[in-house]
C-alpha cells in the first residue's frame, strides 16, 4: 500500500473524499477531529478564517471551541530520532549557561528542524535543560502505535463533494515494520 | 463476549478516553474488563440465559470507570508516569517486570471511538501480535466498525470471526434490552 506510516498523510481520491492516515503517538483521534471540524466550519460564522472555503450548506456541523489555557512556556519540537541533532544539543552545554534565547537559536542553526519556536523566556531554562537532558538519553524505541482515519469528508475545496470511504489497511498492520521511533506515547 | 467466543478467554480491554479537559491532557485507559463484565460473559457464555440484571451492572460499572478516567483517575498513566521517571532515574522494581503488570498491559483488545457528523470510518492497527483493533463510531441507525488483526498472529485471530461475534452479540442486545 502506498501510505507512510510513520508520518501524518491528508489522502484524497479524485471523487472529492478525503481521509488522514496519522501517527498515532504525535496526537490522538480526537485532535484530527478537532482540526477537519475547523476546516468544516459553517462559512456564516465570523469568526471562522477559513470561511471563504467553507461549506455553507446547513448540514456543516459547527464544533464547540475549547478554551486552550495559554502555555506558559514556548512549544519546542524536535526530532530526536536524529543523531546530529543530539551531537548538536550536547555541543551547546556551554551556550546553554548563558542567554536562553540565544543559546537556543544557536542550537536551531546548528541542526536541522530541532527547534522551530524560539521566543523562550529566560524562566523556561530549566525545562529546557530537563528537554535536553532527555535527548542526551533518549528512551528505548517503543512500538508506535498507528492508526488511520477514513473520513467522509468533504475537503473546503470541494464544494458538494460526494462521500465515499477510503479508510482501508493493508492486510497486515505495519507496528512492527516502522523504522526505530522514539516517541514516546501512552498507549 | 465476542472475544470470549472466539478465544475462550479473557483478554485486557483497553477503551481510549480523552483527557483533554487537563493541560495537555491526552489519553487515559478506561480498563473495560471489570469483575461485573466477566460475570456477565460467565454467566452468557456456553449457551447460558441473557441475564439482563448482570448486563447492566456491567454497563454500570463501565460507565463509572469511564468518568473516573475522564477525571484523570485512571491508574495507567500514573504507572505511566512512575515507570518512566524510574527509568530515569536508573531505579529498576520488580513490579514493572511482573507478568502481573505486563499482562495486564498486553491490550488484546484496542477500541476506540471517534464520533463525528463528517466521518464515515474510523480505524487503526491492532496493537499487540496477538490483538484485535476495533475502531467504531456511533452514528444514528448505524455503528461502523473497523476490525484489524494480524495475518502472523499465532492465536489465530481473526477479524472475520470477531465481525460475526459481534454482529450476533449485537443481534442478541437488541432482542434482549430491545434497543
Amino acid at each position: 500500500m502506498n501510505r507512510w506510516f510513520d508520518k501524518h498523510s491528508l489522502i484524497r481520491i479524485p471523487n472529492g473524499k478525503v481521509g488522514i492516515n496519522f501517527e498515532h503517538s504525535f496526537s490522538d483521534g480526537m485532535v484530527w477531529n478537532r482540526m477537519l471540524s475547523d476546516v468544516l466550519r459553517n462559512d456564516n460564522d465570523n469568526d471562522n478564517p477559513l470561511k471563504e472555503f467553507g461549506d455553507s450548506s446547513s448540514s456543516t456541523p459547527t464544533p464547540t471551541p475549547t478554551p486552550t489555557p495559554t502555555p506558559k512556556y514556548s512549544v519546542v519540537e524536535f526530532d530526536t530520532s536524529s543523531s546530529s541533532v543530539q551531537e548538536a544539543i550536547l555541543k551547546s552545554n556551554d551556550a546553554l549557561q548563558g542567554d536562553c534565547v540565544n543559546c537556543v537559536t544557536e542550537v536551531s542553526e546548528r541542526s536541522e528542524r530541532v527547534l522551530r519556536k524560539t521566543r523562550i523566556r529566560a524562566t523556561t531554562k530549566l525545562k529546557l535543560f530537563s528537554i535536553f537532558d532527555s535527548l542526551a538519553s533518549p528512551p528505548a524505541p517503543l512500538k508506535m502505535r498507528l492508526a488511520s482515519l477514513g473520513a467522509g469528508v468533504r475537503l473546503f475545496s470541494f464544494r458538494k463533494g460526494r462521500n465515499q470511504d477510503v479508510g482501508r489497511f493493508s492486510g497486515r498492520c505495519c507496528a512492527n515494520e516502522l523504522p526505530n521511533g522514539v516517541l514516546q506515547h501512552p498507549q | 463476549m465476542a472475544y470470549y467466543n472466539i478465544h475462550n478467554k479473557f483478554p485486557a480491554v483497553y477503551e481510549s478516553c480523552a483527557t483533554r479537559n487537563f493541560y495537555r491532557g491526552r489519553t487515559e485507559t478506561i480498563r473495560s474488563l471489570s469483575n461485573e463484565s466477566r460475570a456477565f460473559v460467565d454467566s452468557f457464555a456456553n449457551g447460558g440465559v441473557f441475564d439482563k440484571g448482570l448486563f447492566l451492572n456491567a454497563c454500570e460499572k463501565h460507565i463509572d470507570t469511564a468518568k473516573e478516567a475522564k477525571q484523570g483517575l485512571g491508574v495507567d498513566r500514573h504507572f505511566l508516569a512512575l515507570k518512566d521517571a524510574a527509568s530515569k532515574n536508573n531505579i529498576e522494581h520488580e513490579f514493572f517486570d511482573s507478568e502481573f503488570f505486563v499482562s495486564s498491559k498486553d491490550w488484546m483488545l484496542s477500541t476506540s471511538n471517534v464520533s463525528a457528523p463528517f466521518l464515515d470510518r474510523f480505524g487503526f492497527g491492532a496493537v499487540t501480535e496477538n490483538g484485535y483493533g476495533l475502531g467504531y463510531l456511533v452514528d444514528e441507525g448505524k455503528i461502523p466498525i473497523n476490525i484489524t488483526t494480524f495475518k502472523s498472529s499465532d492465536e489465530n485471530t481473526s477479524s472475520e470471526r470477531m465481525k460475526n461475534e459481534i454482529e450476533s452479540m449485537l443481534i442478541v442486545l437488541k432482542n434482549e434490552i430491545h434497543l
